[in-house]
Protein backbone atom coordinates (compact mmCIF):
# COMPACT_ATOMS: atom_id res chain seq x y z
CA UNK A 1 0.00 0.00 0.00
CA UNK A 2 2.98 2.07 0.78
CA UNK A 3 4.59 1.52 -2.30
CA UNK A 4 1.23 2.21 -4.21
CA UNK A 5 1.10 5.78 -2.42
CA UNK A 6 5.07 6.48 -3.40
CA UNK A 7 4.12 5.33 -6.92
CA UNK A 8 0.93 8.03 -7.21
CA UNK A 9 3.05 10.65 -5.53
CA UNK A 10 6.02 9.87 -8.14
CA UNK A 11 3.84 9.89 -11.19
CA UNK A 12 1.97 12.81 -10.09
CA UNK A 13 4.78 15.18 -9.40
CA UNK A 14 5.77 14.08 -12.91
CA UNK A 15 3.02 14.58 -14.77
CA UNK A 16 2.04 18.26 -13.41
CA UNK A 17 5.54 19.18 -13.61
CA UNK A 18 5.00 18.92 -17.83
CA UNK A 19 4.73 21.93 -19.97
CA UNK A 20 1.41 22.76 -20.69
CA UNK A 21 0.94 22.08 -24.58
CA UNK A 22 0.47 24.32 -26.59
CA UNK A 23 -2.67 24.46 -28.98
CA UNK A 24 -1.98 24.80 -32.78
CA UNK A 25 -1.82 28.15 -34.40
CA UNK A 26 -4.61 26.72 -36.68
CA UNK A 27 -6.73 26.32 -33.91
CA UNK A 28 -7.94 30.35 -33.16
CA UNK A 29 -8.02 30.61 -37.18
CA UNK A 30 -10.28 27.96 -37.93
CA UNK A 31 -12.41 28.93 -34.65
CA UNK A 32 -13.19 32.14 -35.87
CA UNK A 33 -13.31 31.25 -39.24
CA UNK A 34 -16.35 29.10 -38.09
CA UNK A 35 -17.99 31.94 -36.03
CA UNK A 36 -17.77 34.65 -38.42
CA UNK A 37 -19.71 32.16 -40.91
CA UNK A 38 -22.32 31.56 -38.70
CA UNK A 39 -22.36 35.04 -37.66
CA UNK A 40 -23.26 36.08 -41.50
CA UNK A 41 -26.24 33.04 -41.35
CA UNK A 42 -29.45 35.18 -40.41
CA UNK A 43 -30.72 34.88 -36.11
CA UNK A 44 -33.15 32.81 -37.21
CA UNK A 45 -30.50 29.80 -38.60
CA UNK A 46 -28.85 29.34 -35.40
CA UNK A 47 -29.25 27.38 -32.70
CA UNK A 48 -31.86 28.75 -30.53
CA UNK A 49 -29.88 29.18 -28.07
CA UNK A 50 -27.73 31.77 -29.98
CA UNK A 51 -31.38 33.91 -31.09
CA UNK A 52 -31.92 36.83 -29.97
CA UNK A 53 -33.76 36.79 -26.49
CA UNK A 54 -36.91 38.60 -27.62
CA UNK A 55 -37.16 35.62 -30.37
CA UNK A 56 -36.37 33.12 -27.63
CA UNK A 57 -39.12 34.09 -25.41
CA UNK A 58 -41.96 34.30 -28.39
CA UNK A 59 -40.98 30.92 -29.28
CA UNK A 60 -41.45 29.72 -26.00
CA UNK A 61 -44.46 31.47 -25.44
CA UNK A 62 -45.85 30.19 -29.07
CA UNK A 63 -44.87 26.54 -27.65
CA UNK A 64 -46.83 26.88 -24.68
CA UNK A 65 -49.54 27.91 -26.16
CA UNK A 66 -49.49 25.06 -28.30
CA UNK A 67 -49.06 22.40 -25.93
CA UNK A 68 -51.77 24.42 -24.02
CA UNK A 69 -54.03 23.70 -27.26
CA UNK A 70 -53.05 20.03 -28.12
CA UNK A 71 -54.45 19.45 -24.41
CA UNK A 72 -57.62 21.18 -24.59
CA UNK A 73 -58.04 19.31 -28.14
CA UNK A 74 -57.53 15.98 -26.28
CA UNK A 75 -60.12 16.51 -23.44
CA UNK A 76 -57.28 16.52 -20.52
CA UNK A 77 -58.85 19.75 -18.86
CA UNK A 78 -60.32 17.66 -16.25
CA UNK A 79 -56.66 16.76 -15.17
CA UNK A 80 -56.83 16.65 -11.36
CA UNK A 81 -54.76 19.27 -9.06
CA UNK A 82 -53.52 21.38 -12.12
CA UNK A 83 -52.21 24.68 -10.56
CA UNK A 84 -53.81 27.79 -10.76
CA UNK A 85 -52.10 29.75 -13.47
CA UNK A 86 -52.80 26.79 -16.30
CA UNK A 87 -56.70 26.72 -15.37
CA UNK A 88 -56.86 30.02 -17.00
CA UNK A 89 -54.79 28.55 -20.03
CA UNK A 90 -56.39 25.71 -20.86
CA UNK A 91 -59.51 27.37 -20.66
CA UNK A 92 -58.53 29.98 -22.64
CA UNK A 93 -57.08 27.35 -25.02
CA UNK A 94 -60.25 25.34 -25.40
CA UNK A 95 -62.35 28.66 -26.47
CA UNK A 96 -59.88 29.47 -28.77
CA UNK A 97 -59.83 26.22 -30.25
CA UNK A 98 -63.53 25.27 -30.02
CA UNK A 99 -64.36 26.86 -33.41
CA UNK A 100 -61.13 25.15 -34.68
CA UNK A 101 -62.57 21.85 -33.31
CA UNK A 102 -65.77 22.77 -35.32
CA UNK A 103 -64.33 23.59 -38.48
CA UNK A 104 -61.80 20.04 -38.33
CA UNK A 105 -65.17 18.20 -37.83
CA UNK A 106 -66.87 19.37 -40.92
CA UNK A 107 -64.03 19.02 -42.86
CA UNK A 108 -63.54 15.20 -41.74
CA UNK A 109 -67.39 14.45 -42.32
CA UNK A 110 -67.17 16.02 -45.70
CA UNK A 111 -63.94 14.84 -46.33
CA UNK A 112 -65.78 11.38 -45.56
CA UNK A 113 -68.79 11.49 -47.66
CA UNK A 114 -66.46 12.52 -50.46
CA UNK A 115 -64.11 8.81 -49.56
CA UNK A 116 -67.55 7.09 -49.94
CA UNK A 117 -68.91 8.72 -52.75
CA UNK A 118 -65.56 7.91 -54.60
CA UNK A 119 -65.66 4.15 -53.48
CA UNK A 120 -69.28 3.72 -54.55
CA UNK A 121 -68.51 5.27 -58.23
CA UNK A 122 -65.44 3.82 -58.71
CA UNK A 123 -67.31 0.10 -58.03
CA UNK A 124 -69.77 1.26 -60.13
CA UNK A 125 -67.54 2.38 -63.30
CA UNK A 126 -65.04 -0.95 -62.35
CA UNK A 127 -67.80 -3.15 -62.81
CA UNK A 128 -69.13 -1.27 -65.97
CA UNK A 129 -65.99 -1.79 -67.47
CA UNK A 130 -65.39 -5.29 -66.27
CA UNK A 131 -68.82 -6.24 -67.81
CA UNK A 132 -67.80 -3.87 -71.21
CA UNK A 133 -64.59 -6.13 -71.44
CA UNK A 134 -66.21 -9.40 -71.06
CA UNK A 135 -69.13 -8.65 -73.89
CA UNK A 136 -66.29 -6.94 -76.11
CA UNK A 137 -64.11 -10.44 -75.81
CA UNK A 138 -67.63 -12.84 -76.21
CA UNK A 139 -68.29 -10.27 -79.33
CA UNK A 140 -64.84 -10.49 -80.74
CA UNK A 141 -64.88 -14.29 -80.45
CA UNK A 142 -68.43 -14.76 -81.94
CA UNK A 143 -67.44 -12.30 -85.11
CA UNK A 144 -64.14 -14.38 -85.43
CA UNK A 145 -65.98 -17.57 -85.43
CA UNK A 146 -68.25 -16.48 -87.84
CA UNK A 147 -65.72 -14.95 -90.47
CA UNK A 148 -63.92 -18.49 -89.93
CA UNK A 149 -67.24 -20.59 -91.02
CA UNK A 150 -68.24 -18.07 -93.99
CA UNK A 151 -64.80 -17.51 -95.10
CA UNK A 152 -63.39 -21.13 -94.72
CA UNK A 153 -66.51 -22.87 -94.87
CA UNK A 154 -65.18 -24.77 -91.15
CA UNK A 155 -67.16 -25.77 -88.36
CA UNK A 156 -66.81 -25.16 -84.87
CA UNK A 157 -65.10 -28.37 -82.81
CA UNK B 1 -15.34 45.37 -29.59
CA UNK B 2 -17.64 43.28 -31.32
CA UNK B 3 -18.86 39.86 -29.82
CA UNK B 4 -16.81 38.66 -32.36
CA UNK B 5 -13.65 40.26 -31.13
CA UNK B 6 -14.08 39.72 -27.51
CA UNK B 7 -14.72 36.52 -28.44
CA UNK B 8 -11.73 36.16 -30.14
CA UNK B 9 -9.79 37.46 -27.29
CA UNK B 10 -11.97 34.29 -24.83
CA UNK B 11 -10.26 31.65 -27.55
CA UNK B 12 -6.51 33.09 -27.10
CA UNK B 13 -6.66 33.32 -23.40
CA UNK B 14 -8.37 29.44 -23.09
CA UNK B 15 -6.87 27.97 -26.05
CA UNK B 16 -4.23 26.25 -24.87
CA UNK B 17 -6.11 24.63 -21.58
CA UNK B 18 -8.75 23.31 -23.68
CA UNK B 19 -6.33 22.10 -26.01
CA UNK B 20 -3.69 20.74 -23.76
CA UNK B 21 -6.23 18.60 -21.99
CA UNK B 22 -8.34 17.31 -24.97
CA UNK B 23 -4.59 16.23 -25.88
CA UNK B 24 -4.18 14.15 -22.86
CA UNK B 25 -7.14 12.60 -22.84
CA UNK B 26 -7.06 11.83 -26.89
CA UNK B 27 -2.84 11.57 -27.31
CA UNK B 28 -3.74 12.72 -30.80
CA UNK B 29 -2.96 15.96 -32.00
CA UNK B 30 -5.44 16.07 -34.74
CA UNK B 31 -8.62 14.79 -32.51
CA UNK B 32 -7.57 17.12 -29.81
CA UNK B 33 -7.89 20.09 -32.36
CA UNK B 34 -11.24 19.15 -33.62
CA UNK B 35 -12.65 18.56 -30.16
CA UNK B 36 -10.95 22.33 -28.90
CA UNK B 37 -12.90 23.53 -32.01
CA UNK B 38 -15.96 21.92 -30.72
CA UNK B 39 -15.37 23.41 -27.56
CA UNK B 40 -14.97 26.76 -28.54
CA UNK B 41 -18.35 26.67 -30.89
CA UNK B 42 -20.78 25.60 -28.04
CA UNK B 43 -18.83 28.59 -26.28
CA UNK B 44 -19.82 30.75 -28.34
CA UNK B 45 -23.53 29.83 -28.69
CA UNK B 46 -23.36 30.82 -24.72
CA UNK B 47 -21.20 33.34 -25.04
CA UNK B 48 -23.28 35.71 -23.00
CA UNK B 49 -23.49 33.54 -19.93
CA UNK B 50 -20.23 32.16 -20.77
CA UNK B 51 -17.76 35.56 -22.01
CA UNK B 52 -17.54 37.14 -18.65
CA UNK B 53 -18.22 34.28 -15.73
CA UNK B 54 -15.25 33.30 -13.28
CA UNK B 55 -16.87 29.92 -14.03
CA UNK B 56 -15.29 29.61 -17.74
CA UNK B 57 -12.22 27.81 -17.34
CA UNK B 58 -14.44 25.01 -15.12
CA UNK B 59 -16.72 24.71 -17.81
CA UNK B 60 -14.41 24.81 -20.69
CA UNK B 61 -12.46 21.56 -18.87
CA UNK B 62 -16.21 20.44 -18.43
CA UNK B 63 -16.97 20.13 -22.20
CA UNK B 64 -13.83 19.25 -23.41
CA UNK B 65 -13.79 16.43 -21.16
CA UNK B 66 -17.59 15.33 -22.03
CA UNK B 67 -16.91 15.73 -25.47
CA UNK B 68 -13.21 13.36 -25.69
CA UNK B 69 -15.27 11.26 -23.95
CA UNK B 70 -18.13 10.72 -26.21
CA UNK B 71 -15.24 10.94 -29.53
CA UNK B 72 -13.91 8.11 -28.07
CA UNK B 73 -16.52 6.32 -27.25
CA UNK B 74 -18.10 6.77 -30.86
CA UNK B 75 -14.73 6.04 -32.78
CA UNK B 76 -13.87 2.93 -30.50
CA UNK B 77 -17.04 0.88 -29.38
CA UNK B 78 -16.98 1.89 -25.57
CA UNK B 79 -17.28 -1.71 -24.35
CA UNK B 80 -14.45 -2.55 -25.91
CA UNK B 81 -12.35 0.35 -24.14
CA UNK B 82 -13.81 0.44 -20.99
CA UNK B 83 -15.56 -3.13 -20.04
CA UNK B 84 -13.89 -5.94 -18.53
CA UNK B 85 -14.17 -8.17 -21.59
CA UNK B 86 -11.98 -5.58 -23.92
CA UNK B 87 -9.10 -8.40 -23.23
CA UNK B 88 -7.96 -8.58 -27.16
CA UNK B 89 -8.09 -5.00 -27.69
CA UNK B 90 -6.18 -4.12 -24.64
CA UNK B 91 -3.55 -6.64 -25.79
CA UNK B 92 -2.80 -4.41 -29.35
CA UNK B 93 -2.71 -1.38 -27.23
CA UNK B 94 -0.20 -2.31 -24.55
CA UNK B 95 1.37 -3.91 -27.64
CA UNK B 96 2.07 -0.61 -29.09
CA UNK B 97 2.69 1.12 -26.14
CA UNK B 98 5.68 -1.06 -25.75
CA UNK B 99 6.81 -0.50 -29.26
CA UNK B 100 6.84 3.26 -28.24
CA UNK B 101 8.81 2.77 -25.25
CA UNK B 102 11.59 0.68 -27.15
CA UNK B 103 11.63 3.86 -29.33
CA UNK B 104 12.28 6.25 -27.16
CA UNK B 105 16.24 7.43 -27.49
CA UNK B 106 18.46 5.90 -25.27
CA UNK B 107 21.06 7.56 -24.00
CA UNK B 108 23.45 7.62 -20.70
CA UNK B 109 22.85 11.07 -19.59
CA UNK B 110 19.07 12.04 -19.55
CA UNK B 111 18.34 15.96 -18.60
CA UNK B 112 15.21 16.60 -17.50
CA UNK B 113 13.74 17.53 -20.72
CA UNK B 114 14.61 14.53 -21.81
CA UNK B 115 12.69 12.62 -19.41
CA UNK B 116 10.00 14.92 -19.97
CA UNK B 117 9.71 14.06 -23.70
CA UNK B 118 9.55 10.03 -22.66
CA UNK B 119 6.69 10.75 -20.18
CA UNK B 120 4.72 13.00 -22.53
CA UNK B 121 5.29 10.41 -25.57
CA UNK B 122 4.79 7.47 -22.94
CA UNK B 123 1.44 9.24 -21.70
CA UNK B 124 0.07 9.52 -25.09
CA UNK B 125 0.88 6.34 -26.20
CA UNK B 126 -0.71 4.57 -23.22
CA UNK B 127 -4.19 2.14 -24.14
CA UNK B 128 -7.03 4.75 -23.60
CA UNK B 129 -8.77 2.48 -21.08
CA UNK B 130 -5.73 3.51 -19.10
CA UNK B 131 -4.84 7.01 -20.10
CA UNK B 132 -8.22 8.63 -19.31
CA UNK B 133 -8.98 7.50 -16.14
CA UNK B 134 -5.31 8.64 -14.90
CA UNK B 135 -5.61 11.92 -16.74
CA UNK B 136 -8.93 12.30 -14.91
CA UNK B 137 -7.63 11.79 -11.73
CA UNK B 138 -3.95 13.81 -11.86
CA UNK B 139 -5.19 16.48 -14.31
CA UNK B 140 -9.01 16.82 -13.58
CA UNK B 141 -8.46 15.73 -9.45
CA UNK B 142 -11.45 13.29 -9.81
CA UNK B 143 -11.90 10.78 -7.46
CA UNK B 144 -12.01 7.02 -8.12
CA UNK B 145 -15.83 7.00 -8.13
CA UNK B 146 -15.90 9.68 -9.63
CA UNK B 147 -13.82 8.42 -12.32
CA UNK B 148 -16.10 4.91 -12.38
CA UNK B 149 -19.05 6.70 -12.51
CA UNK B 150 -18.15 9.02 -15.86
CA UNK B 151 -16.98 5.93 -17.03
CA UNK B 152 -19.56 3.25 -16.12
CA UNK B 153 -17.02 0.85 -15.00
CA UNK B 154 -16.51 -0.66 -11.99
CA UNK B 155 -13.83 0.94 -9.54
CA UNK B 156 -11.94 -2.27 -9.09
CA UNK B 157 -11.41 -1.87 -13.18
CA UNK B 158 -10.36 2.30 -12.27
CA UNK B 159 -7.96 1.89 -10.09
CA UNK B 160 -6.06 -1.51 -11.57
CA UNK B 161 -5.92 0.92 -15.04
CA UNK B 162 -4.64 3.63 -13.65
CA UNK B 163 -2.65 1.60 -11.24
CA UNK B 164 -0.68 -0.14 -14.54
CA UNK B 165 -0.53 3.71 -16.30
CA UNK B 166 1.24 4.46 -13.42
CA UNK B 167 3.90 1.58 -13.44
CA UNK B 168 4.17 2.19 -16.96
CA UNK B 169 5.08 6.18 -16.64
CA UNK B 170 7.50 4.98 -14.33
CA UNK B 171 9.23 2.29 -16.32
CA UNK B 172 9.00 5.07 -19.37
CA UNK B 173 10.51 7.53 -16.71
CA UNK B 174 13.36 5.50 -15.39
CA UNK B 175 14.23 3.12 -17.97
CA UNK B 176 17.36 5.42 -18.30
CA UNK B 177 18.75 4.96 -15.15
Amino acid sequence: MHEDEELERFIDARLKALPGRRAPETLRSSVMQAVRAGAARPWYARPWAAWPAAWRASSAVALLVAAVSVMSMTSMTSMPALPSVVEPLLAWGAWVMTPVRDVAAAVGTFSTVVEVMGRVIGQSILGVVLGLSVAMVAASALIGEAIRRVAFGETGV
Amino acid sequence: MSDVDRFEAFVLRFQDMVYATAFRLLGRPADAEDVAQTVFLRAFERFDQVGESPAAPGWLKTVTTNLCLNHLARHRARWRLFSEMGRADEDGQVEAFESTLAALPLTDTIDETDAQAALEAALAALPAHQRVPLVLFHYEEKSYQDIAALLGVSLGKVKTDIHRARAALRRAVTRHA
